[in-house]
Parts: structure tokens; sequence; C-alpha cells
């Protein structure tokens, strides 16, 4: 079921009520029955996977806390993650990595023809594999005691705000939420409500508008001139932030509105100043995870400037991997990997202490600082580094990324195709227009590092801006219901 | 109700409400800003060039200077552009102005019904009605349909998903649902909201008000024509493959809408009740055109045409009247601006054939 869609509506408006006369106990089991429908709305027949490997974690985790014993400790967690990322690796994997294989056997002159399982990817499957590898890695770590009632873990593992696109639930963070009673207040109303409307506003008004733009750039770079080119991956990389972060803050309203809290997953990532910078508020459930769950268990910083940098790049490669099985995620990931390596490389040759970790939950770090010239030069070049990667994500294949490239470079006074039925001045109307709207959800966040900064604004000002953002969003609403972009990993 | 029934509400312990200023603020906003529009005379907000407001020029600027008309025409810039009505009057020896050419580009069936049921006091004079459809009809698959959203009936509207006719090699019926859904779902939103349609001409209007940029309106010609000047001539000149775009948009989600067919229906029905005869004409297209259609869309084409053939037996016209090559009345592919609108030679063509007919099939004779 998708956020933006008439079902969801009606959805929300049987569950939210139910919710809130229940007691907390029943609300788990209504929510985890709500969250199975939610899951198994468009696609049933994946329903069984995710409640397969949550009975399987659910067993686990009791083992790994009642048993003292670190080795037994240490193979029930193997059992844990190498049964999730199996399943990960089946369904998501497998005809990618065969289908790799065989071909590059033809290369060498041995012709196979791999077996393949066709029955496509679980929606959500990258999402809720973690959320469980957090849970059993947590209660091995004794982050957290094991959960003792089924229904708690479950709905955990499948709460419907987050299941399919996050944020990457942390158990330590989240499962203390399901397992005692939650208070819904009036402040966590009007906040939930301000994060819905900028979610579907992002979601409705900028992310849909500018997907068809940037999809026809990005389906025929050889028939852009540079200009083109460089204004469609300008509207693409607005577009899969307001779509990504539009998920995200309807999910955390959502859970909001109920009393949850769920992980902060975007903290206006194109303000910031460098690669490291942008990786610490860019899908930061996803960065976080993978620093707790992967590269410091791979070493991390701890044996040598050399290590470090292939442990950057590898969890990044690892990471680009994780959106999709196909190569142009891998060469994303290690592209980011080659940066963040490079910029810690430069760090450290200007003898700069080490950027500092990631912010616990709920804070929110120092605001802008330092002159501003020099800001926001950065904070330029910080967004062309990122815009040049999303090439690789977006292009249909690796050659076609490289082809676009060429074209940004090569193509500067080209006429464009006339095939194309997109003109310039279309595009440039629709990335200025949509940088604007962002910027106007996005400015006011940052400066008062605060994502409600708006509700202490004067009641007339804040009318005036929820009354703009609705408008907008019936005017925008097209006739399909565009899927989140994050809905396909 | 005790701390340890189900139902305990113990999510709202210590839960303090407070008035919503801004909320109600809000809405109330939204509310002026909705009423703004529906209050806002259409004549002042939106521009006869657009499709929403082509049928206001047809009713404020065209219908007028016709006080006695005997035959109109209904249907979409194809219809517009192939019928000339003074020299239709000329063919049939009626006074000047006695054909009017309703067509308004990119309309659909309920648009026709619309303007009929609107005007019905002049219109109830005619003789004649010939409706022109076209491929896409009673498609709900085709989006123009900006003026149905705004006017619609709420049955209409709630009543959107039902079983339409899907051409029978279609996969995917689960996918056509969801279309439909959320065809319905619109229709609803814009049944609450016609902001959605409407608020996008302030700017326009404004500056037409302040007299800023260039006034644009259709044109009503020496021939009493509005002609439609959609044509797009060039690439699919030179290779029939530059339509296949076009034919796809047409026919992407093709099927046969029961809520469409009923709009002719209903026209045949008002017709027949103010005394005249409903005839429904399916015109041809360009040749080179129609050879691409069946060669990509045969199912679908086809079942357009039978569609259209029971229609018209069902609404007292004739099958004879739904042409589906140029050759049957005389065109040929140098008569055509583009895929289906006809040059000045192709009107003349075209109207020379209709008026035949009416003579021939004595279709302004009482019946």
């Amino acid at each position: 079921m998708q956020f933006n869609s008439f079902a969801f509506l009606l959805f929300f408006a049987v569950v939210f009520p139910l919710y809130c006369v229940l007691n907390f106990r029943w609300q788990n089991r209504m929510l985890l029955a709500a969250s199975y429908v939610f899951y198994g709305w468009a696609e049933p027949r994946f329903l069984f996977l995710m409640a397969l490997t949550t009975v399987i974690d659910f067993f686990i985790g009791m083992k790994i806390d009642d048993s003292e014993n670190a080795v037994t400790r240490k193979r029930w967690l193997i059992g844990s993650i190498v049964m999730n990322l199996t399943i990960l690796g089946v369904f998501k994997y497998y005809d990618f990595f065969a289908l790799s294989i065989a071909e590059n056997l033809k290369f060498l002159g041995i012709g196979i023809s791999p077996w393949l399982i066709k029955i496509g990817v679980p929606a959500g499957i990258s999402f809720y594999t973690f959320h469980e590898i957090s849970y059993t890695v947590d209660v091995y770590r004794k982050h957290i005691k094991a959960a003792r009632k089924f229904e708690d873990f479950a709905v955990f593992i499948s709460f419907f705000p987050q299941l399919v696109a996050g944020p990457i639930g942390r158990a330590s963070w989240q499962m203390p939420q399901f397992e005692r009673p939650r208070r819904m207040t009036w402040q966590g109303w009007c906040e939930g409500a301000l994060l819905v409307l900028f979610g579907f506003f992002k979601k409705i008004a900028v992310a849909d508008a500018l997907a068809p733009l940037a999809a026809r750039v990005f389906k025929n770079p050889g028939g852009c001139n540079s200009a083109l080119l460089l204004t469609g991956l300008y509207c693409f990389s607005i577009q899969i932030y307001a779509d990504f972060s539009g998920y995200t803050d309807i999910a955390r309203g959502l859970a909001r509105i109920m009393g949850f809290e769920l992980i902060e997953n975007f903290n206006q990532p194109y303000f910031a100043t460098n690669i490291t910078d942008f990786w610490r508020r860019w899908h930061i459930s996803l960065s976080t995870w993978l620093r707790d769950y992967l590269y410091i268990p791979l070493g991390g910083n701890r044996h040598g400037k050399f290590n470090t940098y292939r442990n950057l790049f590898l969890t990044m490669f690892l990471g680009g991997l994780w959106h999709g099985a196909s190569w142009k995620f891998a060469v994303w990931g290690s592209l980011h990997g080659i940066f963040l390596a490079v910029h810690k490389s430069l760090m450290e040759f200007k003898k700069n202490p080490s950027p500092p970790a990631p912010l616990p939950q709920g804070e929110r770090g120092e605001g802008p600082k330092g002159a501003w010239p020099v800001r926001v030069l950065k904070i330029i070049g910080t967004f062309h580094l990122v815009a040049l990667t999303w090439i690789f994500f977006s292009a249909e294949s690796i050659s076609g990324a490289f082809d676009f490239l060429n074209g940004i470079i090569t193509r500067f006074n080209a006429t464009s195709a006339r095939g194309l039925k997109i003109d310039s001045s279309e595009l440039n109307a629709a990335a200025a227009a949509a940088l604007v709207m962002i910027l106007a959800i996005d400015l006011p966040q940052f400066l008062k590092r605060d994502h409600c900064a708006m509700l202490k604004w004067p009641v007339a000002a804040r009318a005036l801006v929820f009354a703009t953002l609705f408008i907008w969003i019936v005017m925008m609403r097209g006739l399909e219901n565009v899927p989140f972009i994050y809905f396909q990993f | 109700m005790s701390r340890s029934s189900i139902f305990n509400f113990e999510s709202f312990e210590g839960f303090k409400p407070r008035v919503p200023l801004a909320l109600l603020a809000a809405a109330a906003l939204v509310l002026c800003v909705e009423a703004g529009v529906r209050l806002t005379p259409d004549s002042w907000l939106i521009p006869y060039y657009s499709r929403l407001g082509f049928r206001g020029f047809m009713e404020h600027e065209v219908l007028p200077k016709f006080d006695a008309p005997q035959i109109a025409v209904m249907g979409t810039s194809r219809a517009a552009d192939a019928i000339n009505p003074k020299a239709l009057d000329a063919a049939l020896g009626l006074p000047e102005l006695s054909t009017v050419n309703l067509s308004i580009f990119g309309s659909r069936t309920s648009d026709w019904l619309d303007i009929y049921q609107r005007n019905r006091a002049k219109l109830s004079q005619l003789k004649l009605l010939i409706v022109v459809v076209d491929e896409w009809s009673f498609s709900s698959g085709v989006g123009n349909d900006e003026q149905f959203c705004l006017d619609a009936p709420l049955a209409d509207r709630w009543n959107f998903v039902q079983p339409a006719e899907i051409p029978i090699n279609e996969k995917g019926a689960a996918a056509r649902l969801d279309y439909l859904r959320l065809k319905r779902n619109r229709l609803l939103a814009d049944w609450v909201f016609n902001m959605r349609l409407k608020l996008g001409f302030v700017p326009l209007a404004v500056a037409k008000s302040l007299h800023l940029g260039k006034k644009r309106e259709p044109v009503f010609d020496a021939f009493h024509m509005v002609r439609s000047n959609t044509a797009e001539t060039g690439k699919e000149a030179e290779d029939p493959k530059n339509y296949h775009e076009r034919i796809r948009n047409f026919y992407k989600f093709f099927d046969t809408h029961p809520i469409y067919v009923r709009h002719i229906e209903e026209l045949a029905r008002l017709m027949k009740e103010d005394g005249g005869r409903l005839v429904l004409v399916h015109l041809p297209n360009r040749r080179s055109y129609q050879n691409e259609v069946e060669k990509l869309f045969p199912e679908e084409y086809a079942q357009h045409i039978r569609v259209t053939k029971e229609l018209a037996m069902r609404v007292g016209s004739s099958e004879k009247y739904v042409y589906e090559y140029p050759e049957e009345i005389g065109l040929a592919d140098d008569d055509y601006e583009d895929y289906c609108h006809l040059a000045k030679s192709g009107t003349d063509t075209c109207t020379k054939w209709i008026g035949d007919l009416i003579k021939k099939d004595k279709l302004l004779e009482k019946h």
C-alpha cells in the first residue's frame, strides 16, 4: 500500500481511531494485523517470508538472551545473520549474480544458462532484514533484552509506517517503545501532522512533478546537450531527496501522531559542506546502521590508515549494493566510498580532528558556522559531488551513466534531439520551482535546527504555510500514484 | 471504563488538547480559495483558448449568432476542421446560419451532452445533430476530461469504477481496476476541490484584466467555423512510425466505458424528445496513420468500431455513417493536415459528402 493512495487514507482512518481507544497490548496486536494488511495489500505472496524470518529471529533473540555461554550466543547470532542474509541474497541478488556469472563465463567462451528464480524482489525486504539483524545484534551485544512477547517483536519488524522504505529501525531505540504504553500528546499530534504535510508536499508537489522530466533526460542522454543534462541531473537530485525524505517525513509523522519516535533519516543533506557531512545528513538510519553493524565490525579506523580507507570503501560498496541488484548501485556506493576515504585522508593531512560521529537521536548538533560565502561554496561543491554519483544511481546502466557524463562534458553547443519532447525552459522552470519549494521547507529547519520549526511561527504565518502546502498538493495531484523510489529497494 | 479493559484510552493520559488555531485558519483559507474559484465567473477566469474555456466561447460568442439553427455538429477538433457550416447551408439550400459547428477541441461525450443541456432552449430547434466520435471518445484511458471532472454528477463520479469493455487480448485487469479507482478518486476530489483545475488560471486572468501580454482567442471565421489550429505536421510525414507515440497515448489504457457511452444515449434521448434526430458519424483518419493504428492496436480499434456501430443502431442512427477509411468519402492523404485534421481541400470534400448524405437519406425530414 502506498502512502499517497486513497486506500491508505481509508486504512489510516480505520487504524488510528482503533489505536486511540485500545490499551497498549491490544494496540500492538492491532498494529501487527494492520501492518500485515498494509504489506500484503498489493502482493500478499511475500507475507510468509516476513512472518517466517520474524518467528525465527524472535526465538533466536530469546536463545541469545537466555544463554550465558559466549560461544553459544555467537552461534545463535551467526545463525540469525546467515538466515537473514541468505533470504535477502536469494530473493534480491540471486538472479543478478547468476546472470552476471553467466555473462562473464560467456565472455570466456563457456556458455551456461543459469536457473533463475524470477519471482521479483519482495517489497521492503532490505529494510526489514536490517531491522531483524539490528535486533539480534543488539541483543547479542546486550544493548537490549530479548523481546518476550511475540507481538511486540513482530510489530517492531513490521510497523507499517517504516516497513517498506524505512527509516531502518534500530532495536535499541525502538523496541522499548513497543514494550511499554505510549502517550499521545498534543505536541506530538501537531508535529506529526506537520511532518505528514511536509512529506506529501515533497512527494506530490516536488518529486512527482520532477519525475517525468528527469526520466526523459536519463532515458535519452544521447539526445541532450550539456545544459539539458545538467538540469536533468539537478531535477533528479531534488526528486530523489524530495521523494525519499517525503516518505520518511510521512512515516515519522504518522508514528509521532501515535506516540512513537522513529529514527531521524534526513537532516537537510544538501546543506552538507563535505561528503562526510553529507552522510551524516542523508539516509541517516542506513549510514549509522552500516557504521555500527559493518564498518566497526570490519575494524573501523582501528587498524591503520589503509585498513580504514579499505573499510570505508567496502562499507559504501556494500551499502550501494544494498540499494539494488545492479552494478550501477555498486559503482554509486564505491564512488561514495572513495570520496569518503579521500575526504578522511585530506582531513588527516590538514591535521584536522576526525569528523565527529553521528549524533545520538534527538540531538541536532551545531547550526551553521564559519564565513557564509565559504560555507555556501562548500555546500555547492558537495552538492555537485553528490549529484555526480546520482548519475550512476539513476542511469539505466553503467554505460548509460558514462554517456550521460560524456554528454555533460562534451556537448556544450549541441542542440537537443527533437523527439525528446522536452524543452530546456520547461526543465529550467521545473528545476527552479522545485529548488525554491524544497528550500522553503528546508531552510527554516536548517537555520533553527528543528524539523518542526514552523510550529513556533505566529498563527497567521503557520496558517498561510499550511494552506499553501495543502493547495499545492491538491493542484499537483496527478492521476497516477507514482511509487516512492525507495519502494524498489 | 476500567483500566484493564481492552478499550481504555490509556494513550490519552495527560493529553491536553488545545484549539488548533493555525489549522482552523488554514482550513478557512483553503475554503475561501475554493469558494473564490467557484464563485468567480468562468468568463473572467478561464481563457477561451483553453480546453475548459472553449465551451464558454461556443456558448457566448458562437451560438448567439445562430437564431434558429437546424443542424448542429458536435465533436472534437477533428469535427471542427471537417465541416464547413456555411458551405453546408449552401449545399442544402438552407438560410445562412442554419448550421452551427459546436465542436470543441479535445472534448468528450460529456461536453457534448453538457452543451446541449445548457443551451437546450435554442438547440431544441435542431432537426439534426451530427455527433462525430473519435477513437478515444468512449475510453476512460484518455485524460482530457477537465470539464467532466468539474461538472460530472456525483453519481457518475461515485460509480466510475464499473465494468468497462476492454480489448480481449488485454492482460492486467487488476492494473486497469487500479486505474479506474484512481480516476474515480480524482473525480471525487475534484467534486470537493474545483481549485485543482481552476486556480492555475488566476495569474492569466489577472494578467488579462491588467491588459498584460498578448490577447489570444479562438476565431469564428467567415465560413462560420472555429478551426482548431491543433494540426501538427512534420515528422509524421517523414516516417509513419512517428505516429506511434500518439497512437500509444490513445490506446494505452483503451476501454469502452459505459458512462461515456451513456452520454451519447442521453443526448439522443433529448434530441428525440425535442423532435430532432441524432446521427453518429465516425470520420476516417489519414490512411498512413490508420495503417499504423491497425498494425499496433488491431483489437482495440475493432472494438471501437464495433461499439460505435452498435451505439449508432441503438440511438436511431445508422452504422453506415461509421467511416473507417478516407477513400470511403473521397479523401486522400493530401486532404489532411496531420493524422486526422483536414486541410481546406479535405473540409470541402467532407462537407460536400455530408451535405449529399443529408439530402440522400433525408435526414432533415421528420422521422
